[in-house]
């Protein structure tokens, strides 16, 4: 055997791995090689030295540390299996920051800021199904929403292209469906749930990812990426924080859109 | 070993290499834990605390960081368990966490190499001379040798503790051994002209 086949096995052969067959061609090689059994000394030195790495530590007494960080109970509640309550929040705070245009109701009974984001945006003529059911919202000073751009959901829309749904999450699955509700007629205010008005109204967007972005207690960071039949792209981010009774409050919301023509919310009409 | 709380060897049976603590009782454990049960929480704990501490020793080599880490390790375990979906030993997530805890620690460190003990004579020396020398190692070489020689796992198990492949796990350990005797031989060397 020559040296440089030999080296091959010396590894194994320092740490005792080698099958029986190779182990007596390489000690037969090493009683006539000095340079072979120099490195293999070499090698069962550092070996044996690696070997003194099994001995286990007793870690230090640190037993607060699960008290001061109870956090399995945030992942129960806000992960991924718990994630309803959160989704449907997630749903409520896109829909108002991204698309509140879409909505077509008059809106005496919304809160300021909705109105204010439905009035900073684009002008786009709308579909004429939902032009009609918008027409008693509009005022001349804000323009039609983005209607075809972003359609409005509704229960006759058409199902998003295939294409879109590459990076869903099998994880989605467990998201419960909002309760079904007939279309939303034109007129006076409805009295329904709020999640429940607001996902009506989303457009047919399909949500990418759900993640967490940040989590130092106790506030924690979560977003979604939501991807549209035009291409667009947007990212929400929301920033939860829990008080002394475990309480979630959201006390930040972010939001970026990507894509063609992407409309800002700033930029009205 | 034997944890200070009469624990014998529980993690390395929990990274499946033999019995000694019912197998099933893991997965249990787990699910507790989630449903927000602290007796569980502190069970986990218990079992994989000293086990965790010493790899995170080995990848840092100092005994202060490696409390913390062993700290930071579990609060990530504990904010993820929701997560953590079974396919692995519970000790192979807690071990790829604090790889990671560890390897962005390191990041963070951005220090010089740290200084090699010179001359190790009883077994403690040595091994904190071998911890010196890992410290000079590539992060992927470190954690290779401390999963393979501290935790003793297969490569198979090292395999999924940094989700690698098999063959990757091979041939990163190959060149891990190779790289550990280089500065292992070179700090010997410096140790005699230095004597």
């Amino acid at each position: 055997m020559k040296c440089r086949i030999a080296q091959q096995g010396l590894i194994e052969y320092a740490e005792d791995s080698l099958p029986p067959g190779e182990r007596a061609d390489v000690e037969a090689h090493l009683i006539v090689c000095a340079a072979c059994r120099a490195e293999v000394a070499a090698l069962q030195r550092a070996e044996n030295a690696l070997r003194k790495l099994s001995v286990i530590e007793p870690a230090p007494e640190s037993a607060d540390v699960l008290r001061r960080h109870p956090a399995p109970r945030c992942a129960r509640r806000l992960g991924w299996a718990g994630a309803g309550a959160g989704l449907a929040v997630a749903l409520v705070v896109l829909t108002l920051l991204v698309w509140p245009h879409a909505t077509t109701q008059p809106a005496p009974s919304r809160s300021p800021s909705t109105n204010v984001a439905m009035k900073a945006e684009p002008a786009e003529p709308p579909a004429p199904d939902e032009a009609a059911a918008a027409a008693p919202a509009k005022s001349p000073a804000s323009p039609p929403a983005v209607v075809e751009q972003l359609p409005a959901k509704s229960s006759h829309r058409p199902p998003a292209p295939r294409r879109i749904v590459q990076r869903q999450k099998p994880a989605l699955s467990a998201i419960p469906e909002p309760p079904t509700s007939e279309p939303v007629p034109a007129g006076p205010p409805l009295p329904e749930p709020v999640a429940a008005h607001r996902r009506d109204e989303a457009p047919a967007g399909i949500i990418l990812l759900i993640g967490e972005s940040r989590k130092s207690a106790p506030s924690s960071s979560y977003y979604a990426e939501i991807s549209f039949p035009d291409g667009a792209k947007s990212v929400v981010e929301q920033t939860v924080e829990r008080d002394a009774d475990n309480q979630a409050r959201v006390i930040r919301v972010a939001y970026e859109r990507t894509g063609p023509e992407a409309p800002r919310p700033d930029q009205g009409g | 070993m034997t944890s200070p709380d009469g624990v014998t060897g529980e993690l390395r049976l929990a990274g499946g290499k033999s019995a000694g603590r019912p197998a099933e009782d893991e997965p249990g454990l787990v699910a507790r834990a989630r449903e927000g049960d602290t007796t569980a929480l502190d069970e986990l704990y218990r079992r994989h605390r000293d086990y965790v501490y010493t790899l995170c020793l080995n990848l840092c080599g100092d005994r202060e960081e490696a409390h913390d880490l062993l700290q930071e390790t579990f609060v990530r375990a504990w904010r993820g368990l929701g997560k953590f979906a079974g396919r692995s030993t519970v000790s192979t997530w807690l071990y790829r966490i604090a790889v990671n805890v560890a390897h962005d620690a390191s990041r963070r460190r951005c220090s010089g190499r740290v200084p090699v003990p010179a001359n190790p004579g009883g077994d403690q020396e040595m091994v904190d001379h071998v911890r010196a020398v890992l410290a000079r190692l590539r992060p992927a070489h470190r954690a290779v040798l401390v999963l393979r020689y501290s935790m003793s796992l297969s490569h198979q198990e090292i395999a999924g503790c940094l989700k690698w492949s098999v063959s990757r796990a091979k041939v990163t350990l190959h060149r891990a051994k190779r790289a550990f005797r280089e500065e292992y031989l070179r700090a010997a060397d410096r140790d005699e002209v230095e004597a």
